[in-house]
C-alpha cells in the first residue's frame, strides 16, 4: 500500500515527459513541482507519532559486512549505527541547524571517570542491557570485545579488526583492559589520549554479543550479526538488501518503525530514480544536479546534514615550485571557491577556509579569514616568488570513492581558475585503491599536488595531518608539511587533558597551517539527504550517520 | 582447463601488478604502514607470489574459493548468487534479442531496399549505438517515472512478495537495454548472410520445385544463414556475462558484473578469481555449445 501511494505522487506527467524529452547522462529525473527545501531538519511533527511500517532507504554502496570494525565504509558504519551501541554514543537526534558535532552521549556505559593523569577510564555499565540474542550485557563482554582486537592470542583475535580499530581509533594505547565488577570495566591506557571517548564513540567500537560470536564462530558471525542497537539484524542479501528489525527491547526505548530496509543503488541518477517512483523512502548521497531538482518536487524534502568533511589538494610542501609558501598562498587566492560551491556544485557545499571541517570541535564559525577569490594577489605574490609566467604542475586524484564528490568538474573547475594566473596543471586521474597506494608513499619531488577528501570529527585529526614526526611513511602528512611552531603545538595538545585548552592548541596551529597555506583548502560537503514526505521526524544531524528510533511513516 | 587455468593465472598475475593491495583498500587512505602490515601478513599477502597463487590453487581444487576478504561471506555463495542473477538478465537480453533480431533480419533480407529494410537497418544502427547507459536511463525515464508501467531498479519488489511475475517485471527494461545492441548486430547479420544464402542455386531450385516461399526462407535459406549468427549469439553471450556492468549499475541488478567492479576496486582477490574463474568456465562451455550447435545445423560438420 505504501509503495502504491508512493508512485502516485510522482509519475511524470506526459507533458512533462515531452518537455524533458530525451535526458543526458544521468540528468534530470525531475518533476516541476512545488518543493520542501529542509536545511537540517524537518519541521514538527504536526500529528501524534504511529508505530509501525517499513522504511526503505537507498545506500550510495552495498553495506558489507555488517559487523563492527571489519570496514571503514561510510555506507557501512552507517548501517551499523542502528545496529550496535558502543560505551559512549554521539547524539544524531540534533539536526545541523542546531549543533556543530554532535554531542557525547552515555551509550552501554552510564557513566564514566577518567583519572588525573588520563590513563585511567572507568566505565559504569547500563543495567539490563541484552544483546539480541538475549544473552546479557555485562563488563565481560565488553572486554570480550576490546581483547579480540587488541590481543593476538585471544580466541576470536581478528586482524582486521585490530588494525582497523589500531589505526583509526588509537586502541594502541590500549595497554590493559580489566573487568572490576560485572557493571564496571576499565581501560589502562600506556600514554594520555584525549581523543579517546570521541573515537570510542565511532561504529567501528561497537560491541558484539560474545555469547554469539562463540556459538556462530568469527567468520560465521557476519552472516548473522548480533548487537544491542536499536534494530536487530534479519537477513542481507549482498547487493539487494540488508533487513533489520525493531529490536523491542532496546534501552534507549523501542524505535517506531517495525523495518528498516537498506537498499543499496550505486549509481546516482537512478537512486533519485527510485526515490521519485517512490520505490525507497530516503536517499543519501544526491548529486548536485539532482538536489537543485528534487527541491521542486512537493513530495520530497532535502535535508542537509554538514558532516565533518573537507575536500582538498595536498600540497608539495618539500619540492618547487610549491615548497614557496608564497606559491601556496597564490594558488588559495585563486580558487574561486564560492563558483564552485555555487556552479559546479549547486550549493552543496561550503566553502573552506581552514583545515577543520565544520562538524569538528576545532571548527569555528567566522574565526578563520581563510583566503578570498584574488586572482590580482595571486598573480603578485607568483611574481614575488619568480614565477610572473607561471609554472606547470602534476596533480593526482581519484576518479571516485567516498566523500570524493564529483572529482573531476571540480577539479576542471580549480584547473582553470589556476590557468588564469598562469600556473598549468595536468591531472593524473585514477582508480581509488591505485590513488591510495600511491598516496601513501607522499608526494614525489615531480608531483605538485594531490586530491582527496577527508571526514574527522575529531581535532587529533590536525596532528595526523600536519606533524613533521609523521611524514611518510611513519605517517599520513603526505604533503611533507614541516613547520616547528606547528609541531610544538601540536605535540602540547596531544598531553593537554583539559578540553578547552586542547581546542585552543589545536586552533592556534590550524591558524599557522592556513597561513603557510599547507594545502588548497578548498569545500566542505553538506551532504544532503532527500526523503518523501510520508517519512516524519527524520533529522540530519552534522554526520555521516543518522538515528531512526523516532522517525516514523504517516 | 588449460584455458581455464591460463586465464586464472594471468588475473592473478595483473592484480599483482596493479598499484594497491586489499589491506591498503579496506583501511583507507588513513591506515598507518604498521597496520597495513599486520593485515598483509593475516592474510598471507608477504609470502611470495606463486606460493599464494599455488595456496589458492590448492583450495580451489578441492571446491573452496575461499572466503571474500571485504565482505567475510564464502566466495562461492557470493559469486553463485550474482551469477545466477547476470545470467536471468543475459539469458532474457539474448532471448529478446534473438527473437526481434533474426525476424528483423529475415523480413528485411526477403524485402531488400524496401521501406522496411532500410527502417530496420537505420534502427539496428541506433541500437548498435545507444550507449547502454543511456538508454536504461532513458527507458527508467519514459516508463517507470513517466508511466510507471516498470519498477525503476532492483531484481524484485523490496515491499512485495516477489515471485516470478515480479522478476519479470523487473527484468524487462533491463533486458531490452543490455539487448539492443545485440539485437541490432543479430538483425544486421542475420540481413546479410540470409541475403547471401538467398542466392545460391539450391534455393533457386527449391524455388522451382514449387516449394511455398515460407518454407524455402525457413528451412532452406534460414538454416544456412544462420551459422555465422549461432557464432556471434555465442560470443555475445559470453561477453554480456561478463560485460552487463553497465546495465546493471543503472537498474542495480545485483549481479555478477557489478559485484567484479566492486571487488577489483577493494582488491579482492579471492572474490575477484572466484568471479573471472567462473566466467571463464561459463565462456568455454558457450564456445563447446556454439561447436555443437553448427553440427545440429550443417549436418556435413561432424566431430570425431
Amino acid at each position: 500500500m505504501a509503495d502504491q501511494s508512493g508512485r502516485e505522487a510522482n509519475l511524470l506527467s506526459r507533458r512533462d515527459l515531452l518537455r524533458y524529452g530525451v535526458l543526458g547522462t544521468g540528468a534530470a529525473l525531475t518533476t516541476p513541482l512545488w518543493s520542501t527545501w529542509a536545511l537540517a531538519g524537518p519541521a514538527a511533527p504536526a500529528v501524534q507519532p504511529k508505530k509501525g511500517g517499513t522504511i526503505v532507504i537507498a545506500w550510495e554502496a552495498d553495506p558489507g559486512v555488517l559487523v563492527p570494525g571489519l570496514s571503514t565504509g561510510g555506507a557501512t558504519v552507517r548501517a551499523l549505527v542502528l545496529m550496535y551501541d558502543s560505551l559512549v554514543g554521539e547524539d544524531y537526534t540534533k539536526p545541523a541547524s542546531q549543533v556543530d558535532t554532535p554531542p557525547l552521549i552515555p551509550g552501554l556505559a552510564e557513566r564514566w571517570t577518567i583519572s588525573p593523569d588520563g590513563l585511567t577510564y572507568t566505565f559504569n555499565l547500563r543495567r539490563g542491557v541484552k544483546f539480541h540474542d538475549g544473552s546479557e550485557l555485562d563488563a565481560e563482554a565488553i572486554k570480550f570485545n576490546f581483547d579480540r582486537a587488541i590481543d593476538e592470542r585471544h580466541p576470536f583475535y581478528d586482524a582486521t579488526l585490530r588494525a582497523i580499530n589500531f589505526s583509526l581509533v588509537g586502541y594502541r594505547v590500549i595497554k590493559e583492559t580489566r573487568v572490576i565488577d560485572r557493571q564496571t570495566f576499565q581501560l589502562i591506557l600506556s600514554e594520555p589520549f584525549p581523543s579517546m571517548l570521541r573515537n570510542l564513540a565511532t561504529l567501528t567500537t561497537g560491541i558484539v554479543s560474545p555469547t554469539a560470536m562463540r556459538r556462530l564462530g568469527k567468520d560465521r558471525f557476519a552472516l548473522s550479526p548480533v548487537g544491542t542497537g536499536p534494530f536487530k539484524f534479519v537477513e542481507q542479501e549482498r547487493g539487494v538488501k540488508a533487513v533489520l528489525e525493531r529490536n523491542p527491547d532496546y534501552w534507549g526505548g523501542a524505535p517506531l518503525l517495525d523495518r528498516v530496509v537498506i537498499r543499496p543503488v550505486v549509481e546516482a541518477s537512478s537512486r533519485v530514480a527510485a526515490l521519485m517512483a517512490g520505490e525507497v523512502d530516503v536517499m543519501v548521497v544526491i548529486p548536485p544536479d539532482s538536489v537543485h531538482q528534487l527541491r521542486f518536487n512537493r513530495s520530497i524534502t532535502v535535508a542537509f546534514a554538514g558532516p565533518p568533511h573537507i575536500w582538498f589538494w595536498m600540497l608539495n610542501n618539500r619540492a618547487t615550485p610549491t615548497r614557496d609558501r608564497r606559491v601556496r598562498q597564490a594558488m588559495n587566492y585563486a580558487i574561486n571557491r564560492e563558483g564552485l560551491a555555487k556552479d559546479i556544485l549547486r550549493n552543496t557545499a561550503t566553502v573552506a577556509k581552514g583545515a577543520f571541517p565544520p562538524g569538528n570541535p576545532g571548527f569555528e564559525k567566522g574565526n578563520t579569514t581563510g583566503y578570498t577569490y584574488d586572482p590580482a594577489r595571486a598573480r603578485r605574490l607568483l611574481a614575488e616568488a619568480g614565477y610572473a609566467n607561471g609554472f606547470e604542475m602534476k596533480c593526482f586524484y581519484p576518479a571516485s570513492g567516498s566523500g570524493m564528490m564529483v572529482p573531476t568538474p571540480m577539479n576542471e573547475y580549480i584547473q582553470a581558475n589556476l590557468r588564469d594566473v598562469g600556473i598549468r596543471v595536468e591531472y593524473e586521474v585514477m582508480e581509488f585503491g591505485a590513488f591510495i597506494a600511491r598516496a601513501r608513499l607522499g608526494l614525489d619531488d615531480q608531483t605538485g599536488g594531490l586530491q582527496t577528501s577527508w571526514s574527522s570529527n575529531d581535532p587529533w585529526w590536525l596532528e595526523s595531518m600536519f606533524y613533521s614526526e609523521l611524514h611518510p611513511p611513519r605517517g599520513n602528512v603526505r604533503s611533507w608539511y614541516k613547520n616547528a611552531d606547528v609541531d610544538r603545538l601540536l605535540a602540547q595538545a596531544s598531553r593537554e587533558l583539559n578540553d578547552q585548552r586542547r581546542l585552543q592548541l589545536y586552533r592556534q596551529a590550524e591558524k599557522t597551517i592556513v597561513d603557510d597555506a599547507a594545502w588548497l583548502f578548498v569545500v566542505h560537503d553538506r551532504s544532503p539527504i532527500a526523503y518523501r514526505a510520508k517519512v516524519q521526524n527524520f533529522v540530519a544531524p552534522p554526520s555521516w550517520n543518522f538515528d531512526l528510533r523516532t522517525v516514523w511513516l504517516r | 582447463m588449460p584455458v581455464v587455468l591460463g586465464i586464472s593465472i594471468v588475473v592473478f598475475l595483473m592484480l599483482k601488478l596493479v598499484p594497491g593491495d586489499p589491506a591498503i583498500a579496506l583501511l583507507g587512505p588513513q591506515a598507518e604502514p604498521r597496520d597495513i602490515e599486520i593485515l598483509r601478513r593475516a592474510w598471507g599477502l608477504d609470502r611470495p607470489i606463486p606460493e599464494q597463487y599455488l595456496t589458492w590453487l590448492g583450495h580451489v581444487l578441492r571446491g573452496d574459493l575461499g572466503l571474500s576478504l571485504e565482505q567475510r561471506v564464502p566466495v562461492v555463495d557470493l559469486v553463485l548468487t550474482r551469477f545466477k542473477n547476470t545470467a536471468i538478465l543475459t539469458l532474457a537480453s539474448m532471448f529478446i534479442s534473438c527473437v526481434l533480431g533474426l525476424t528483423a533480419g529475415v523480413v528485411s533480407a526477403t524485402r531488400p531496399r524496401s521501406i522496411f529494410d532500410r527502417l530496420t537497418m537505420v534502427l539496428a544502427l541506433f541500437g548498435n549505438s545507444m550507449p547502454a547507459f543511456w538508454l536504461g536511463l532513458v527507458l527508467i525515464l519514459a516508463f517507470s517515472l513517466g508511466l510507471g508501467w516498470f519498477p525503476v531498479s532492483g531484481m524484485q519488489s523490496i515491499r512485495g512478495e516477489g515471485g516470478l511475475l515480479d522478476l519479470l517485471h523487473h527484468l524487462i527494461l533491463p533486458a531490452i537495454t543490455l539487448g539492443g545492441a545485440t539485437t541490432a548486430i543479430v538483425a544486421r547479420l542475420t540481413r546479410s548472410s540470409m541475403l547471401e544464402v538467398i542466392r545460391q542455386d539450391y534455393v533457386r531450385t527449391a524455388r522451382a520445385k514449387g516449394l511455398y516461399e515460407r518454407r524455402v526462407i525457413l528451412s532452406h535459406a534460414l538454416r544456412n544463414a544462420l551459422l555465422p549468427v549461432v557464432t556471434v549469439v555465442g560470443l555475445q553471450v559470453g561477453f554480456l556475462l561478463g560485460g552487463a556492468i553497465l546495465t546493471e549499475t543503472v537498474f542495480s541488478w545485483p549481479g555478477v558484473g557489478l559485484q567484479l567492479f566492486r571487488a577489483i576496486s577493494t582488491r579482492d582477490i579471492p572474490l575477484i578469481q572466484g568471479s573471472v574463474l567462473l566466467i571463464a568456465v561459463t565462456f568455454v562451455f558457450i564456445n563447446l555449445l556454439v561447436d555443437v550447435t553448427y553440427a545440429l545445423l550443417d549436418p556435413r560438420i561432424k566431430y570425431s
